[in-house]
């Protein structure tokens, strides 16, 4: 069986702007398989730019690795390229989130994996645990989470690409889901691999000679928080104080940074200090009315 | 042995009566059940009346300036002469007496299961001449299809505490049983309601998903309730708290709160504090050159 895919055409890259019909496709082999490969999701210009800001930033972390299963995790910081819409409310994938999602979806993590030649094969697992403790209600309900994996160099059977269980975010047991067939699809630059919260899947080994970055994106529900594996890094790499600092329409993108006290209570003083000034110069107004300063 | 009553229409626990000798976690089942068939329950003696009147003490005290109708960067107006203010977690409200009392934790553990957090914690004032608050749920469609709602577990339990006695006059919560599983707002609607008043140190708990609206006050006092809510560890109610915290608590008191309790106020936590710290190293080191970045990052063991 062919791995479930959809490819932007060459108009609707040049547009930007996803056809219906795509966007229709793509959400019909999600719903069934719980994954969909987009093909030519990102232009070869910003994976470029993408790609070579990372490897200026993170150079110390592609060249060793002191982790067993040689496949480090880290958060890459939300600045540069990583804080362009283009990266991470991408307008060839944007309409298919709102589909999937609802509006008001969110960034619930940014994150990055690097292979390195001889990581082996990654354990197998969903991406989320079950809501209630029991998968037979998760398997019900809509998708809630899911996982974008960006690839920075193509990620075929050399290099390692994610193998993944097709239609398994329906099946309750583990074991069962485990039993089903599964494929590892090629996913070449440029394009990305999304999978549902619930499907299974894991890392393939990496027998090439080469390092194999990768960047992930998962985007939650509006309500849904998954701190599962962010116990010592955050899951999105942007403080309270940077989330301030963000362009106003990218704030509710970002609303994991607000999960802390002290931006609050930096927003709280604020709007205090303008509600106290605002009743002063009240004050000074009435003063001076009374007194005949004004309006004499 | 049962210790849920029907009363009035309000399934109800009597704290001192044959529940004060129940095991924890027969109590628990019991309320934990009574909330999933009806979708609330009260309990009588939940708090001493002790307790009540120091947590009465510092409102009083704390919220007196927002006693006149005004707008406040950390209250809001929740409709017609009512105003509801985050608590701050310190002084009365700082005990886990509290925040997790022991006849209420169980239950809200039960229902929600392990690492449950408090989704938010408020005060709600009403001054006199309110009128009936609109009738809604808590929280709204998970999935946009209120019939996926109606037939999972609940999200939240939500938690009146009045700290007054709670009556036909000063206006109690009118609540509608059983329409946590009803999909569609309208026909929970036309379903039966119940005024619930609750004497001294009871209290109410109920599921977020179920029809309610607090009575309009028609006494000459004001009426103070805290309005609090349990929600499991991976729901975020943002509604309303743009720009309004849920839950007030100062780092200082963090610390002070149990480690077993600490999962209560995951959502306020500042737990990355080191990763920042380390992500700044992380920059510096970026400007060495290669072989220098590669040892230092072997002795800080950055990979």
């Amino acid at each position: 069986m062919a791995f479930p895919t959809v490819e932007y055409s060459e108009r609707e890259r040049a547009a930007g702007v996803p056809e219906q019909a795509t966007i229709d496709e793509a959400v019909r082999l999600f719903e069934v398989f719980g994954s969909v490969r987009l093909v030519g999701a990102y232009e070869p210009a910003f994976m470029q730019r993408l790609a070579e800001e990372y490897r200026r930033r993170y150079r110390g972390r592609l060249v060793e690795t002191s982790k067993q299963d040689k496949r480090p995790l880290f958060t890459p910081r939300i600045s540069g390229v990583f804080a362009e819409p283009t990266y991470h409310s991408n307008p060839l994938i944007v309409p298919f989130l709102d589909r999937v999602l609802g509006k008001d979806w969110v960034l619930g993590a940014c994150g990055s994996v690097v292979s390195f030649p001889g990581a082996p094969d990654q354990f197998v697992h969903r991406d989320s645990e079950s809501l209630y403790d029991d998968f037979s209600i998760d398997v019900r309900l809509p998708t809630y989470a899911l996982t974008m994996l960006v690839p920075l160099v193509d990620a075929d059977r050399e290099t390692g690409s994610t193998r993944v269980w097709p239609g398994s975010h329906r099946v309750p047991s583990f074991d069962e889901a485990r039993e089903m067939p599964s494929e590892s699809p090629d996913v070449a630059v440029g394009s990305v691999l999304v999978t549902d919260s619930k499907t299974l899947h894991g890392g393939s080994p990496n027998v090439s000679d080469r390092v194999r970055p990768l960047v992930y994106n998962a985007y939650h529900r509006h309500w849904y928080r998954d701190d599962g594996g962010y116990a010592h890094r955050p899951a999105v790499g942007v403080g309270p104080l940077g989330h301030l600092f963000m362009p106003e329409e990218q704030r509710p993108l970002f609303r994991i940074a607000r999960e802390s006290s002290t931006v609050d209570r930096v927003a709280w003083s604020w709007k205090r200090m303008k509600a106290r000034a605002r009743q002063v110069k009240a004050l000074r107004f009435l003063k001076d009315t009374l007194t005949g300063r004004r309006g004499a | 042995m049962p210790i849920v009553e029907l009363l009035g229409g309000v399934p109800t626990i009597d704290l001192a009566g044959p529940a004060a000798s129940a095991p924890i976690a027969d109590y628990a089942a019991q309320a934990s059940a009574a909330i999933a068939e009806h979708g609330c329950v009260r309990l009588l003696g939940a708090f001493t009346a002790a307790q009540v009147a120091t947590f009465r003490r510092e409102n009083d005290v704390k919220n007196a300036r927002y006693f006149p109708q005004a707008q406040y960067g950390d209250a809001r107006d929740q409709g017609d002469r009512r105003t509801l203010i985050t608590i701050e977690i310190d002084g009365g409200y700082g005990t886990p007496d509290f925040y997790a009392n022991d006849r209420i934790y169980p239950i809200a553990e039960k229902t929600l299961g392990k690492d449950f957090i408090l989704g938010h914690l408020a005060v709600i004032l009403s001054r006199p001449g309110s009128e009936d608050q609109f009738v809604h749920r808590d929280t709204p469609s998970l999935f946009g299809d209120a019939s996926y709602d109606a037939f999972m577990p609940t999200v939240g339990v939500a938690m009146v505490l009045p700290l007054m006695e709670l009556g036909q006059v000063n206006g109690g919560t009118r609540v509608w049983p059983g329409t946590h599983r009803v999909a569609s707002d309208d026909e929970a609607r036309e379903m039966p309601s119940v005024v619930v008043t609750l004497p001294l140190g009871a209290c109410l708990l109920f599921d977020v998903r179920l029809m309610h609206g607090g009575k309009g006050n028609r006494s000459d006092q004001m009426r103070s309730i805290v309005y609090g809510a349990y929600h499991r560890k991976w729901f975020r109610d943002w509604d309303g708290f743009e720009y309004q915290a849920p839950i007030g608590i100062s780092r200082a008191k963090l610390r002070e709160v149990p480690d077993r309790l600490k999962h209560l106020f995951a959502w306020r936590f500042d737990r990355y504090g080191s990763w920042w710290r380390r992500s700044l190293v992380e920059r510096a080191l970026g400007y060495l050159p290669a072989p220098l970045e590669r040892s230092a990052r072997r002795v800080l063991k950055s990979d």
